[in-house]
Parts: structure tokens; sequence; C-alpha cells
């Protein structure tokens, strides 16, 4: 069984701008919400938050 | 059908939604309460307390659901056959994985129509091919009389597919097409497509499908019952060739049958086959032909009357006149099915066939000695090119270093076998040395049936106690006994004939039991056995009950016994020239020390080169050759020499199904049974496969929208902390 997830965004133009625009999305709100932690707690305690979240993808 | 994941392992994720509420606690301050008169000032009020913590248990949810959205959409959900796939499967086609199976059997070259089965098949894969999209991905495998893997593993490059099959070597032999199948289901659990798909193109004939094995069918049941409903593969078998008009008559040459693949030079080789009617409702002539080594010989036509669905014998005679293989090939003229109008063999011709006589009485007389009347009559005088080069040795004189050089090896009446032989003789015959043991006065029964159990290098125990006859209640060899084996040439009565020899002594033999068990080639009047033979890898093994000389029977002083001396060693050889094997069975040649392996190339049917690999036995170095799914002819040459077309050659043969001639088709009952329960589908045409691609469930995967629900949930969590920012929360940094 192939267990990898399967991406098919080079397969036509459309779906190349749509899952292009879904990642600049996803960057954009992570980005944010690091700006607003900062603000809520100390900026080492931000950064790994953002350090745990983006190694959770990563192990995924 | 329903919602399932693809990627169950994945799950094991969801143990990261312990880690928002983790880092919630571990980020959390400690502070010291220290209590002072104006703290009640500085306090929130409770509502705002308690507004405080239901906003960041929700932020705690929503970051664990955040998380176990993530592992959802990884562990690959897929819908089949329910509301969301049909949804989605008006938006979008999911991609698809093809395994196409072409059967390569014999009966795929049928030429009675306007086009063969197999020109149908491979332009049926090819409209195939034009409506797969840019992500669909095509292996391609040949079912054989095993599966040969022409495009595998699947590719996404459909004009290699497109090459390959118009590089497809000419159908022959027979298919396994369950095998091919249940290949193709495993080709298709490494894929990585939702929609997954089979298809076999064949042309409907019964002899392959194997529909009475339900084991075999079971397993594939099996097999297939370990998908995920979504992305269980279909199978579709589509019969382009049919309907095939086999009301023509066709004729087919059964399995040559040579005396011995191991002849003298010199010596007449006998051929013999029988040419076989399919369909002919009147007796016709049929011209049949042979072949030496591609050459036919205009001397060797005959012309056969095949009775209506009959069958005719064939045979012919002919002196190999040099050393070394031959292919030998009896020829029809070519009918609507030309893949079965030939037959064919290898027979290698030698100088002389060097043989070791291990004398176990040797006498200062020689005249009196076990192996005179032997070694008489395998070099007589009058002979100018003897057959057998005989070389006698004592058996207190007899080394292992002997057994090499020699093709068959006779224990004459020794007492009983050397344990340091056990060794080396076993190696000598798996590599395709003959043995032939003789008993006599000196046999010591328990030890040579103790060496039968123990090391199998004979083929039967002996009795405790000898058998004997004298004068007129001498016995001879039962005729009949002989019928059926290598030996029915002696069965004829004759004066001075094998059947006129009288035997007086003998020992009872007990061939042994097993999977190969031995064949009891001669037997005497009184019952008891007189020649068993059996195998032993390669090679062959003999015993004989009776004496080698004239102690115990009369035949030395008939004139049949130098041509069954001839007879019986030749036979034992025949296990140094495997050059005629079944499909599947590897080609082996023996090679000296000097041999270069990467020097020669093996040239097979349709002009296909082969690499040859380097393999050793005991007997020495081997050149090997495993691929042999396509039965035909094979040369081993010089690489170089294959370049200018010429060149002597080490000629093999692997032999084609003779079963394939039988070109019944596939009962519907039969389709129904192997269709149930969804199985296979049939269809008999292009159009009947894409309404049947149409018709089936939709499937389809959709991570995305949980990828697009997690975006939201994420644009969720900014706003909910920018509300705790903006609400008053905000951690000073000029006061931390």
């Amino acid at each position: 069984m192939n267990h990898r997830l399967l991406f098919h965004v080079l397969d036509s133009p459309a779906r190349l701008v749509l899952g292009g625009l879904a990642v600049l999305a996803a960057v954009v709100l992570v980005v944010r919400l690091l700006q607003f932690e900062r603000q809520l707690m100390p900026h080492a305690a931000s950064r790994w938050l953002l350090g745990l979240r983006l190694s959770v993808i990563v192990l995924l | 059908m329903g919602w399932e994941l693809l990627n169950t392992p994945m799950l094991w994720g969801l143990a990261g939604l312990s880690l928002p509420l983790l880092a919630h606690l571990l980020t959390r301050r400690r502070f010291e309460r220290v209590s002072w008169a104006a703290m009640q000032f500085l306090e929130l009020e409770r509502d705002a307390r308690r507004r405080v913590r239901i906003e960041e248990l929700q932020l705690i949810l929503l970051r664990m659901l955040l998380v176990g959205l993530l592992v959802v959409a990884m562990a690959r959900p897929a819908d089949s056959d329910g509301w969301l796939a049909k949804w989605l499967g008006e938006v979008e086609t999911s991609r698809r994985d093809v395994v196409i199976v072409i059967d390569g059997s014999g009966s795929m070259g049928w030429r009675g129509g306007q086009q063969t089965p197999r020109a149908a098949a491979i332009q049926f894969a090819h409209r195939v091919l034009e409506d797969l999209g840019p992500g669909d991905s095509v292996a391609l495998i040949e079912a054989r009389h095993g599966v040969r893997a022409v495009i595998d593993p699947p590719t996404v490059n459909h004009d290699l597919v497109r090459a390959a099959l118009g590089q497809l070597p000419a159908p022959g032999g027979t298919a396994d097409l369950p095998a091919a199948i249940r290949r193709a289901v495993s080709l298709l659990r490494e894929t990585g497509n939702l929609r997954r798909e089979v298809l076999v193109l064949t042309d409907g004939q019964a002899h392959g499908w194997r529909a009475e094995d339900g084991v075999l069918w079971d397993r594939l049941d099996d097999q297939l019952d370990g998908f995920p409903d979504a992305t269980r593969p279909v199978i579709r078998v589509a019969t382009p060739g049919e309907p095939r008009n086999t009301s023509s008559p066709h004729f087919h040459v059964a399995p040559l049958e040579v005396a011995r693949e191991l002849v003298p030079l010199g010596l007449a080789v006998s051929i013999r086959t029988t040419v076989i009617g399919h369909g002919n409702l009147t007796t016709v002539n049929r011209r049949v032909g042979l072949e030496i080594d591609g050459q036919r010989l205009g001397d060797r036509t005959l012309s056969v009357s095949v009775p209506p669905d009959g069958e005719a014998a064939v045979e012919f005679s002919y002196r190999i006149p040099t050393a070394g293989s031959h292919h030998l090939a009896v020829v029809l003229d070519e009918d609507s099915l030309p893949g079965d109008d030939r037959s064919e063999t290898v027979v290698t011709a030698i100088d002389a066939l060097p043989v070791l006589l291990v004398d176990g009485a040797p006498h200062p007389d020689a005249t009196r000695a076990e192996t005179f009347f032997a070694r008489a009559a395998l070099s007589a005088a009058a002979n100018q090119q003897p057959w057998v080069a005989g070389r006698v040795v004592s058996w207190d004189r007899l080394s292992p270093t002997d057994f090499p050089d020699s093709g068959v090896i006779v224990l004459a009446n020794v007492a009983r076998p050397d344990p340091a032989w056990q060794y080396p003789l076993t190696e000598f015959v798996q590599a395709g040395g003959g043995l032939l043991v003789t008993l006599g006065d000196r046999t010591d029964p328990a030890a040579w049936s103790d060496w039968a159990d123990s090391t199998g290098l004979l083929p039967a125990r002996i009795g405790d106690t000898p058998g004997s006859a004298t004068g007129s209640a001498a016995v001879r060899v039962d005729s009949e006994s002989l019928a059926g084996s290598w030996m029915a040439r002696f069965g004829t009565t004759r004066q001075g004939g094998f059947t006129e020899a009288r035997f007086t002594g003998w020992w009872p033999l007990e061939p042994l039991e097993g999977p190969a068990a031995p064949r009891i080639a001669a037997v005497l009047e009184n019952g008891k056995p007189l020649l068993v033979t059996g195998r032993m890898g390669r090679g062959h093994l003999a015993v004989w009950s009776s004496t080698l000389d004239a102690d115990w029977n009369t035949l030395p002083a008939r004139p049949d016994y130098v041509s069954f001396l001839h007879e019986v060693l030749f036979y034992l050889a025949g296990g140094q020239s495997t050059r005629t094997v079944t499909p599947g069975d590897p080609l082996l040649l023996s090679v000296g020390d000097d041999f270069r392996h990467d020097q020669y190339v093996v040239v097979g049917p349709g002009g296909l080169r082969f690499e040859i690999e380097e393999a050793s036995s005991g007997a020495g170095r081997l050149a090997r050759l495993n691929d042999t799914l396509l039965p035909g002819h094979y040369a081993l040459l010089p690489r170089e020499l294959t370049e200018r077309g010429i060149g002597p050659a080490e000629h093999f043969v692997i032999t084609a199904d003779p079963a394939e001639a039988n070109l019944d088709r596939l009962e519907q009952a039969t389709r129904v049974r192997l269709a149930r329960g969804g199985r296979i589908e049939f269809v008999a045409n292009h159009d009947e496969l894409r309404d049947a691609i149409g018709e089936s469930a939709p499937r389809t995967e959709f991570w995305y929208l949980v990828l697009l629900l997690f975006l939201g949930l994420l644009l969720g969590e900014v706003v909910m902390t920018r509300r705790m920012v903006r609400g008053g929360y905000r951690q000073e940094t000029s006061a931390s």
C-alpha cells in the first residue's frame, strides 16, 4: 500500500493556482498567529509553539 | 462501501492531540502569590476571569482539533459509492492505475480470422492507453507459462508502454492467466491512485484459466479482500479476438520422442512423434518434414494421412554427422495455428561416452573378472569408432578423482559401497552423471540397502537372500514388462534376443518410495524386478539385480548383450544433455575454467537476447539462463559471432505445452463461476469496457477538503488569539 498523499496540483493550471493560494494562506495565517502570540507571551515561548506546530507537520 | 482511511497507520499521529494541552501547561507562568492590601483593586472581576478561562479552553480545543484534522488528512480519507464520492465525482475523475495483462499463449496466434487475437489485443491495449489521463499509471505483463513482466513497476509514461506493445515476442506455449492476474493485483498494492484496474486481454480459450482450481481462485479472493474497498482492484477480461472461426481444421505436432538425448557419432537417432488433427471432418494428408539446425532436409519429408480428429504416427531416422549439440524439429506445413506446427528437441552427439567399470570381483585370469564381458562388448575389435570409451578399475583402487572424467560409472558386484564415495558420487549424479549398480555373489544386501536409504544413490533396497533357479527352471525376462519403457526394442522374441537369456540368480529388489518413485524397467518371468531406474538431480540411477558377467545369467552370450549394454549406458548418460526442458526450468551448460560468461549471449525465439549468469555445481562451472518462459529454440553463441549472424552454437529447446492446441472456448457457465462475487467482469469490446468503467462505483479521496477545513480552523485560531490580544491580555513587553 502506498502511504503517500498524492498531490495532483501539477495536473492542471487551475489546481496549481488553488494549491499555491492554499499554501500561501496557511503561511500568512501562521505568521499572523506568531505575531499575536508574541504579544501574549514571551518571544521564546511563541517560537517554541511555532516549532511544535511545524514539527508535528514534518513528523506526519 | 463508504468512508475509509487508506493510510490507517497515520492514526498514530492522533497522539499529537496531547501537544496543545502539554504546551498550555508547560507555558503557564508560575507566580508566587503574595497577599497585600491593595490586591483587591487589581484583581479582575470574577466574570472576566471565567471568560478568560473559557477562551483559553476553546483555544486548546481548537488546537487539538487542528492536529486531529491534519492527522485525518494524512490518513487519506476516501469515499466509495457514497454521496460525497458521487458529488465530487461530478467535479473531477480520480486517477487510475491500470495493469494490462496480455495473453501470450500460442492460441493468440490464430490466423483464421481477419487479424490474430494477439494483434487485436495489442490494438485494444492502444485504445485503452488513449483513454488514460496524464496522471494514470500503467504496467504491462504477459501471461506465459509463468508471468513475464514487460513494464513493471507501473509508469505514467504511456509512450513507454506503447513501445513495449510493439516489441512483444510472438505468442507461444500456454498461459497461466490466474498467476498473471495475481501478479497484476500484487503490483496494484504498491500503486497510489484510488482506482486500480487489471485488464486481461485474451482470446477466450478455456485452456489457461484453470477454472477448476478453486483454491487458486480463493487465493485471488483473499488477495483482493486485503485491499480497502476504496482501492480494491477491478479485474476486467476482454476478448477482442472473439468470436473465432474455428471451423477450419488445424493440426499440431506432439512432443518429440528420441531414443536418447546423448548419441554417439555415426549411430542413427530415431525421432518419433504424432501429428494430431483438430476439427478435420475427413482424412487429410499433411506434409511433415525434419529440420536439423534450422535446415529442412529435403529427403526427410513425409506425407501423413490424419483421420478425422485423429492422429498419425511419424518416425524419422537421422545419423548426426558432427559432434556437439544439434537442434532437431519436426515441422508441418503451416496452418491456421502456426505456433504448434512444429515440435523441437536437442540431441548431443559425442565421439565416445567415457564409462568407468568398477570391478568388484577382480581376478588374475581376466576372463573370470566381473567386467570381462562388459569390457569386451564395449570395445569390439571390429568397431573402428567405438561409441563407448570403457576403462576398468578394481574396486579397491577406485578414487573419487576418477568420477568427474566419466559419463557413467558401473559398480559391478562391489561388496559394499565405501562411505568415502558418497559425497563425490552424489555430486557426480546430480550434475548429470549416470550410475549403474550390478549385483552378484559378493553383494552385501544390508550395506547396499542402508546406502539406498541414506544416500538415495540406489533406487531400490536389496532383499536378504538371493533367488536362484537351475537348469530348465532358469527364468527369462518378461517381454511384456519391457513395453512402454526405453527398453521396448528388446521386447521382441528372436534368436539370440534379450528375452531369450536365462537367469539363474538374482537379488530381490524393493524400489524405494517417495515423490520421485523409481521405475521398474524390466521384470523377470517370476515377477522379480530385474532393472530398476531412478533419478537424482539431473542424473540417472539404475540397479541390475543379476550379474554383469555370465555367472548368474546367459545374457553375455547373447548378441543383444552388446546393444543392451550400449542402450543402458546411453540412457544413464542422458542426464548430461538436459538441453530440452520445460518452460521455467533453467538452461544449464557445463563450461570450462577459461569460459568467459560476459563474452557469450543466448539468442532466443524471435531473436530476443538474454544474458547468461555464472553458476557452479559440484561438477564445476556452469552457464545458466533462468528466463525461460518463452518456448522455442535458444542458442548460446559467442557475442562477437552473433553480430555477424554466424557461429557454432550450443542449442537448447524450451518445449511448448501441447494442450494449447485445444482451442475450446471458455464456457458461459465457467465465466459466470469465475465472475462470482464481482471478482471478474467479462467485456467483449472496447465500448463495453468504457461502459463498465463509466458504471463502476464512484471513488474519491477528500483529504483536500479536510485540509481546507484545517485552513478554516487555523483562521479561527488566529481570530481568537487576536481577540485575546485586543481584549487586554497583551503581554507588556516593557514590563517583562
